[in-house]
């Protein structure tokens, strides 16, 4: 496990040197390097920590293996209050950006709180039915998108290079301080996760035998709810809906550290963060000159994995 | 006299606005007492033992209480709670590569020394008891809902409650485990006091030393196996059948 932080940590570092060196320009000037590919390099990190992490929260809170943020509709509710904040032009307390944060925030606990509550209504316990909490996470994923589609169009600010951006999520918005500010509040949060590791390991056997070996259920899950949410808006607000990170992470550390959230977590971060960059790096490369949103690429890779999981899923509860 | 470990008195339960489950139960569980609790399907079995054991949380209805060795269920922490009292269920998952071992080790959550030296052994100890020993290192989403189960009552006993409440946590077991871990649950008993679900209903009498009887949210009847199944309560919840009970021998039938 120790190996593997450490392996993790050095391919991001590695990820973090490429980014700052490779580019479209193959001299590039410090004012590129500090003003474009740092910012960058940096919200990418942020977005790798805040998906994954979600993703690990949201996996355990719902006892399923497919939850994660994108798929559960969190992200969209999250882009829904970003547009709202920005195509209303409002600026609270700390200007614009903080406000487009507070609004995602916001919309990301609300579309969290729809999925608790149709779950509850369901049924009272095991949170064993999937297909019904996705398929209202995709339900208001088509919600949130056609919300936003509908603010754009109405609101006019760049049309389709903006609808672009919200749903499908794309880094080359960054900008330094933003981004700087997005990454350490992504570690922090990953760090109130890693604290909540404990609880987070009972959630695992569902929520009847989590409250009889003496969690307070209700409690707990508002409380981690609400940390998932920041999570997400925080990687929303600053880089729209990059899909299936929150998926492809948190499984790809359980191989190695297993379930307990202990290991799992600070292990989930640095590789989220790690891809991230990769992924960042690739976006911008692969079809050079043409750069391709991020969000493109992690679901191209994704969305299989999520049909191969739905498979192996089925075949064990059968 | 002792202190009875449980007593419930006047218990309602409404699972929506206008479904009463639960009417009016009422009945006490002493220390080392083995309860079969016994009713049709959809009588309020589980509804009954999840809102002792505090998963079904709602407000009780005037003068109605729950004690636990004397004192109030609502004055519990949830934490407190845990320590009096669990609940094993049918099911008992987690889809994600947890291991079997790791799964039991929660069950000193409510203590607060789960990653303790004492814990390991505690979780080898009742993995060994109940026959699970062998699968600590596979994960949870591999193995079969048998040994799920076995799992769930190491989990339980590492836990270590006053009052455990089965809930046909023992039905998917084989017979040769089955007898086994009732041997191994009576040794561990001690003062303990259990409430056994099951359809089996062999199982239920040859496992306890009074039988109590649900029906349609009401507590019928309470007693000695023999006052219970020759009662007419026992027809009334189950009019299919006729039963011959005498000296720990039981013979079901269809009813003429």
């Amino acid at each position: 496990m120790k190996k593997a932080v450490v392996i993790a940590a050095l391919l991001w570092a590695l990820g973090f040197w490429f980014s700052l060196s490779f580019g479209v320009l193959d001299s590039p000037t410090p004012e590129i390097i500090a003003g474009l590919r740092l910012p960058r390099a940096l919200l990418a990190s942020a977005v790798g920590i805040g998906l994954s992490i979600a993703g690990v929260i949201l996996q355990s809170l719902f006892s399923n293996p497919l939850a994660e943020p994108y798929t559960l509709g969190i992200s969209s509710g999250a882009s829904v209050g970003a547009v709202l904040s920005s195509v209303l032009h409002l600026s609270l307390w700390f200007g614009k950006s903080a406000s487009t944060s507070l609004f995602a925030i916001v919309g990301a606990v609300a579309f969290g709180l729809i999925l608790v509550l149709s779950e509850r209504s369901r049924s009272r316990g095991t949170g064993s039915g999937s297909t019904h909490l996705l398929l209202t996470g995709m339900m208001l994923t088509f919600l949130g998108s056609s919300w936003i589609a509908l603010m754009i169009a109405v609101s006019d600010s760049d049309g389709i290079q903006s609808a672009l951006f919200w749903l499908l999520g794309d880094l080359s918005r960054a900008e330094f301080q933003p981004s700087l500010l997005a990454l350490v509040s992504a570690a922090a949060f990953a760090f109130l996760a890693y604290r909540k590791a404990e609880v987070l390991d009972l959630f695992l056997l569902g929520e009847e035998a989590a409250s009889s070996l003496g969690l307070s259920v209700q409690k707990q899950r508002r409380g981690l709810l609400i940390l998932a949410s920041c999570l997400v808006a925080l990687s929303v607000s600053s880089a729209g809906m990059v899909g299936f990170v929150g998926l492809m992470i948190p499984h790809f550390c359980r191989r190695i550290t297993g379930a307990l959230h202990r290991p799992l977590i600070p292990l989930s971060a640095i590789v989220g963060a790690a891809v991230m960059v990769w992924a960042d790096l690739g976006s911008r490369l692969i079809f050079q000159p043409i750069e391709i949103p991020v969000g493109v690429i992690t679901a191209l890779v994704g969305s299989p994995l999520f049909i191969f999981l739905i498979q192996k899923r089925s075949g064990v509860t059968s | 006299m002792t202190q009875p470990s449980l007593e419930v008195f006047g218990l309602d339960y409404f699972a929506d606005q206008d479904r009463q489950v639960l009417f009016d139960v009422t009945f006490s569980l002493e220390p080392k007492q083995r309860v079969a609790l016994l009713g049709p399907n959809g009588s309020g079995k589980s509804t009954l033992l999840k809102r002792i054991a505090g998963i079904h949380r709602s407000r009780l209805s005037p003068g109605a209480q729950i004690r636990f060795a004397g004192r109030l269920q609502h004055e519990f922490s949830s934490m407190e709670l845990a320590r009096e009292v669990t609940y094993v269920g049918p099911e008992f998952r987690a889809d994600f590569p947890l291991s079997a071992s790791d799964a039991v080790s929660m069950g000193r959550f409510p203590h607060g020394d789960r990653f303790s030296s004492e814990t390991k052994d505690r979780v080898h100890d009742a993995m060994e008891r109940m026959g699970c020993w062998k699968l600590r290192f596979q994960n949870m989403n591999e193995i079969s809902h048998g040994e799920r189960q076995r799992v769930a009552l190491a989990r339980a006993i590492v836990q270590d409650p006053k009052v455990l409440l089965l809930d046909e946590a023992l039905s998917q077991i084989d017979l040769n485990h089955q007898f086994m871990l009732e041997d191994q649950l009576s040794k561990w008993m001690e003062a303990r006091s259990i409430i056994l679900v099951s359809h089996d209903w062999n199982l239920s009498l040859r496992f306890s030393d009074s039988v109590f009887l649900i029906h349609e949210g009401k507590m019928l009847k309470t007693g000695s196996a023999e006052q219970v199944l020759s009662s007419e309560a026992m027809k009334k919840a189950f009019p299919g059948i006729q039963l011959n009970y005498s000296k720990g021998r039981l013979e079901i039938d269809r009813r003429p």
